[in-house]
């Protein structure tokens, strides 16, 4: 599978001292276009030279391995703040030292494809938001990398790449995302959520289905019970309810956040 | 009364099998699916008598064909698992096949052998000799790994697979069988055990 060159991806190495591990991991990553395998290592002496050389965003871990393992790798790192980690190991008794690492994730042998998408979803969280842990989603889009141009691939397979100027809003209809922008409108198959997490801070959340650039917000009426309703610069209207209120508001400059 | 008690201390020393060498094989199984569905068949059968065995089976010895299966069944797994890194041999004579043996004892000296030396880069070599001398069988178990003295300190596991072997010789056979450490063996361990002839 090709992908157009102009998505970000994120740089992974795989670490695992069984050749059938590693193959389960680079297997599975090939489906997510957020990601690419930049190389595999047998043990934690290969992996410390592979991290030097290819500067990994994401390392997927084995703990038990020859030589150094998986956490006297992180030690020999000195706690490098720009890798993110997600474990994948069949003993689950040094969970808890993992979640020390600050670890994204800590998947247990066996998994299967389903398990392995939910810790990557973090693990895109985590990198493109550059935060450790998981914060609040607030807190996250405030500290969502800006990125100018945003890849999205359409209900019909294609990728179309939209400047974020220019979307005004996304709107969640059962398992597509609407994204509209100030001349098109695109069905697209990521999660909504996902999708804001990409986005930077100008992008907020108003209601449980719907997520509006602040920019094109052209007028904010009060409605019922402390819920409002926001007019976009496309004409459409857009219930912003109580809890979310106030992040709208902080974004447009009206409180403080 | 105190043969129903030997028993059930029998039954619960061989009814082992490493919980992490069954989700490390369906992990395996789980990618040769896609990569090698042959091998994944193989191994998925395999597995079925590994499990067969420890879950079903209640008697404390079987006899030599049984064991040599059964570890062949195990070594398959350890050869997917690393490769090259670590390689069985297996040398039992064919004069053996219907004498009696504790269950899993081969199996188990060859499991502790990879478990002691897993966390080494070196190339492990497990070597299984089998001998029908005089009133003995004798069978060894060498690797050229780490050696006893270097084993990582565990408390418990440091020689619980060899201290339950001990147990399960003592209450089978008495003190005619015995199970011999080679300290000095250089490089590795050897484990040797001596059982009565018992037809």
């Amino acid at each position: 599978m090709t992908e157009p060159a102009f998505i970000e991806r994120l740089r992974v190495l795989v670490v695992d001292d069984e050749q059938h591990a590693r193959a389960k991991v680079v297997r599975l990553l090939r489906h997510d276009p957020r990601f690419e395998t930049v190389g595999e290592a047998r043990d934690g002496v290969e992996a410390l030279a592979q991290i030097e050389r290819l500067r990994p965003d994401l390392l997927v871990l084995d703990i038990q391995m020859p030589g150094l393992n998986g956490f006297e790798l992180l030690d020999a790192l000195e706690g490098d703040a720009s890798l993110s980690v997600v474990f994948a190991t069949a003993s689950d008794r040094h969970a808890l030292r993992a979640f020390d690492t600050h670890a994204v994730d800590y998947l247990l042998k066996p998994y299967d494809a389903e398990r392995f998408a939910h810790a990557l979803d973090k693990a895109y969280r985590q990198c493109a938001g550059g935060a450790l842990g998981p914060p609040p989603e607030l807190i996250r889009s405030a500290l969502g990398v800006r990125r100018a141009h945003i890849a999205l691939r359409t209900v019909d397979g294609a990728w179309v790449q939209l400047a974020s100027d220019d979307i005004v809003r996304l709107s969640a209809d059962n398992k597509h995302v609407a994204v509209t922008t100030t001349s098109t409108k695109y069905v697209v198959r990521q999660a909504l959520r996902e999708l804001s997490a990409r986005l930077d801070a100008r992008f907020v959340r108003v209601h449980r289905g719907d997520v509006v650039n602040a920019a094109h917000v052209t007028k904010l009426e009060p409605w019922d019970h402390g819920d409002a309703v926001a007019t976009l610069s496309d004409g459409s209207s857009v219930i912003v309810t109580r809890t979310f209120r106030k992040a709208l508001l902080a974004q447009l400059g009206l409180i403080r956040p | 009364l105190a043969s129903t008690l030997s028993a059930t201390r029998l039954a619960n020393l061989t009814a082992q099998l490493e919980p992490h060498f069954l989700l490390n094989a369906l992990n395996t199984i789980s990618e040769l699916m896609y990569s090698d569905p042959a091998l994944a068949r193989h191994l998925l059968n395999g597995l079925s008598q590994l499990l067969a065995s420890v879950l079903g089976d209640q008697r404390a010895t079987w006899t030599w064909a049984e064991e040599r299966i059964h570890t062949m069944h195990y070594v398959d797994f350890i050869e997917a698992r690393f490769g090259d890194r670590i390689s069985v041999l297996l040398s039992l004579p064919s004069q053996l096949e219907h004498l009696p043996l504790p269950r899993f004892a081969i199996q188990g000296l060859v499991e502790n052998a990879v478990k002691h030396n897993q966390d080494r880069r070196e190339r492990l070599l497990i070597e299984v000799v089998a001998e029908h001398r005089g009133g003995h069988v004798s069978v060894s178990v060498a690797d050229n790994g780490r050696g006893f003295s270097r084993y990582a300190d565990g408390g418990y596991t440091r020689h619980g697979g060899l201290a339950r072997l001990e147990q399960v010789l003592g209450l089978l056979y008495g003190p005619g069988a015995r199970l011999e450490r080679v300290y000095s063996a250089s490089p590795g361990a050897r484990v040797t055990l001596r059982l009565p002839n018992v037809p």
